[in-house]
C-alpha cells in the first residue's frame, strides 16, 4: 500500500500526536493612536514629532 | 527484533536487560475539548510541554506507565493494529515521537532516576513562534492577589453588572459625539499621557484574560511584552487554559475585550467631565486597539475566540496543513487527518479560512517590504537628523521624547517585520524539502 491508497483509506487506528499551541492571548499596542498637535503655536515644515507627521497649516497630524 | 546495540540510552545505571520504555512519572494525561469526530486528549510532561493525542496514544502511554521491553510493545501494538502513517509502528517511532518529546523515558536511565526531585524546565513551545524580544513582566505568584480578586468580574452577576455598565456608559459618551462634541487634537503632553493610559489599559486588558483563568481554576502564567510578527504586544500565557471545556475557553480569550471596555467606559464618564481631548482620543484609541485583535488571522483575542468557537486545537496547524496539500501537493494521510475528522460545516469554514490566511499573509509580506521598510529608512534619514537638531539646539522635552519613542517603535516593527520574512522564508524552504 502507497501513501496514496493511505490517503484514501484513513486507518483508524493510525496513532495521533502533535505538539499544542501555549496559548499566549497577545494583544497588540497601536502605537500612534492619535494625531499630535506639537506645543506652542502649531508647526512648521521641519518641526513635527514622530514617524509618519506631518506638518499641515501649522499642526501636526499622522 | 529490533537492534538493541542502536538504542540510545542516557544512563549509567547498569541495566539487567534491554532497556524498557516507560511513561514519565509526572506525566499526566487530561481531556481535550475539541470537535473532532474521534475523541482528544492531551498529555503533559513534567516540564508542561503538552501534546494532543487520540485514544490510540493514550492507551499505548497508559499501557507504558509500567516499564515495557520494547518487543512486548512492539507486540502488543501489532495485536491492536496500531500505525503511524499506515504503517505498523516501530521502535523509530517510539524514539521520534514518545521520548524526544518526553513522554517516555527508559527505565532506569538517568532521566528516571532524577525526574522525581527536579522539575523540568519552562515550556517554551510553539505558541512562541514569531515572538521576539520577549520579556515577562509579571509572574504568577504576583499577579494572583489581584487576578482572584478580579475574578468577581467573571462572575454572571459580574459580568451582567459590568456590561451593562458598559453599554450604559459608551451610549452617553457616543451622543455627547453625535451632538457635535468633536474632540480637539492633543499637545504633546497630553499625547504622552495619553499613550501611557493606552498601554495601561493593554495591561489591564491581559489582567482580564489572567483573572478568567483563575476565575475556572485554572493557573494563569505570567504577563510580558515582545515584539509579535510586526507589532509591539503585551502578552498573558494562559496555557493552563487547555484543560478547560471550550466554552470556558472562550470565556478565557474574551476576557480581555471585556476588561478593555471596562477601562474604556471609565474614560467616557471622565471624558464627559472634563473637557482635554486627551480622553476622546483614548477612548478612540482603545476601541481600534480592541477591533485591531478582533483579527482572527494572527494570534490575538480573534484568533483564539474563532479557535475555541470552532472546536479545534490549532486553526493555524490545520491551515498549514491544507495549504501544504494545495499548493505542495502532500499527500501524507497525517497531515489530512484532522480535517477529514471535522463535522463538514467546520471544515469548510477551515478551507476558507486557510484561503483567507494565505491572502492576508501574503498582504502582510507585502506591506513590510513595500511600506514597513521603506518607512523605517525614512524615519532613519529623517527624523534622526531632525532629533539630533533638536538636541543641538538644546530643544530637549516632550516633542523630542515623542519623536524618539516613535523612532524605537518603527525600529521594533522593522525588526519584527525582517525576520517574520526570514522566518517565512526558511518555512517555505522546509516545506519544499519535506515534499
Amino acid at each position: 500500500m502507497n501513501k496514496n491508497d493511505n490517503f484514501l483509506v484513513p486507518a483508524e487506528n493510525d496513532m495521533l500526536i502533535v505538539e499544542l499551541d501555549d496559548r499566549l492571548e497577545f494583544t497588540a499596542v497601536i502605537a500612534d493612536p492619535a494625531p499630535i498637535q506639537s506645543a506652542g503655536n502649531g508647526c512648521n515644515n521641519t518641526g513635527c514629532p514622530g514617524a509618519g507627521t506631518q506638518c499641515t497649516n501649522g499642526t501636526c497630524l499622522v | 527484533m529490533p537492534d538493541w546495540r542502536n538504542i540510545e540510552c542516557d544512563n549509567d545505571v547498569a541495566l539487567s536487560g534491554p532497556p524498557s520504555p516507560k511513561l514519565v512519572s509526572r506525566a499526566r494525561i487530561l481531556p481535550l475539548d475539541t470537535i473532532h469526530t474521534q475523541t482528544r486528549f492531551q498529555a503533559i510532561t513534567p516540564g508542561n510541554k503538552r501534546f494532543e493525542i487520540d485514544d490510540c496514544v493514550r492507551r499505548l502511554l497508559v499501557y507504558m506507565q509500567d516499564p515495557r521491553s520494547v518487543t512486548d510493545l512492539l507486540a502488543t501494538a501489532e495485536r491492536n493494529r496500531w500505525q503511524d502513517g499506515g504503517a505498523m509502528i516501530n521502535l523509530a517511532f517510539i524514539e521520534r515521537k514518545l521520548i524526544k518529546t518526553g513522554l517516555v523515558e527508559y527505565y532506569g536511565s538517568r532521566n528516571d532516576v532524577d525526574s522525581g526531585t527536579m522539575p523540568g524546565p519552562a515550556a517554551s513551545g510553539s505558541g512562541y513562534a514569531f515572538l521576539w524580544l520577549r520579556r515577562d513582566l509579571l509572574g504568577h505568584k504576583t499577579l494572583q492577589p489581584a487576578t482572584k480578586a478580579l475574578a468577581v468580574l467573571l462572575s454572571p452577576v459580574g459580568i451582567l453588572l459590568g456590561m451593562s455598565f458598559s453599554i450604559v456608559t459608551h451610549t452617553i459618551f457616543l451622543a455627547h459625539l453625535w451632538r457635535g462634541a468633536m474632540p480637539a487634537m492633543p499637545s504633546a503632553q497630553g499625547w504622552w499621557m495619553m499613550v501611557g493610559l493606552l498601554y495601561a489599559s493593554v495591561f489591564w486588558h491581559e489582567l482580564g484574560h489572567a483573572s478568567a483563568c483563575e476565575r475556572f481554576g485554572a493557573e494563569h502564567g505570567p504577563i510580558g511584552v515582545g515584539v509579535y510578527f510586526t507589532y509591539p504586544v503585551l502578552y498573558c500565557n494562559v496555557t493552563e487554559a487547555w484543560k478547560l471545556p471550550r466554552m470556558q475557553r472562550v470565556v478565557v480569550d474574551s476576557a480581555g475585550v471585556y476588561f478593555h471596555f471596562l477601562f474604556a467606559s471609565v474614560f467616557c464618564i471622565v471624558a464627559l467631565r472634563l473637557p482635554s481631548p486627551v480622553f476622546p482620543w483614548l477612548i478612540a484609541s482603545i476601541w481600534f486597539t480592541i477591533l485591531f485583535n478582533l483579527n482572527p488571522f494572527l494570534k490575538f483575542d480573534g484568533y483564539w475566540i474563532l479557535t475555541d468557537l470552532l472546536g479545534l486545537s490549532s486553526l493555524h496547524r490545520i491551515s498549514a496543513a491544507v495549504l501544504r496539500r494545495v499548493v505542495l501537493l502532500d499527500r501524507d494521510p497525517r497531515s489530512s487527518r484532522e480535517l477529514r475528522e471535522l463535522p463538514r460545516m467546520i471544515r469548510f469554514t477551515v478551507l476558507s479560512y486557510s484561503v483567507l490566511y494565505a491572502g492576508v499573509m501574503a498582504y502582510f509580506t507585502e506591506r513590510i517590504v513595500r511600506a514597513l521598510i521603506p518607512s523605517c529608512v525614512r524615519s532613519l534619514t529623517h527624523d534622526l537628523p531632525a532629533m539630533l537638531a533638536r538636541i543641538e539646539a538644546k530643544q530637549i522635552g516632550v516633542i523630542l521624547l515623542a519623536q524618539a519613542f516613535q523612532v524605537v517603535l518603527i525600529l521594533l516593527c522593522t525588526y519584527g517585520g525582517v525576520r517574520f520574512l526570514l522566518a517565512g522564508i526558511t518555512a517555505i524552504i522546509r516545506g519544499f524539502r519535506r515534499t
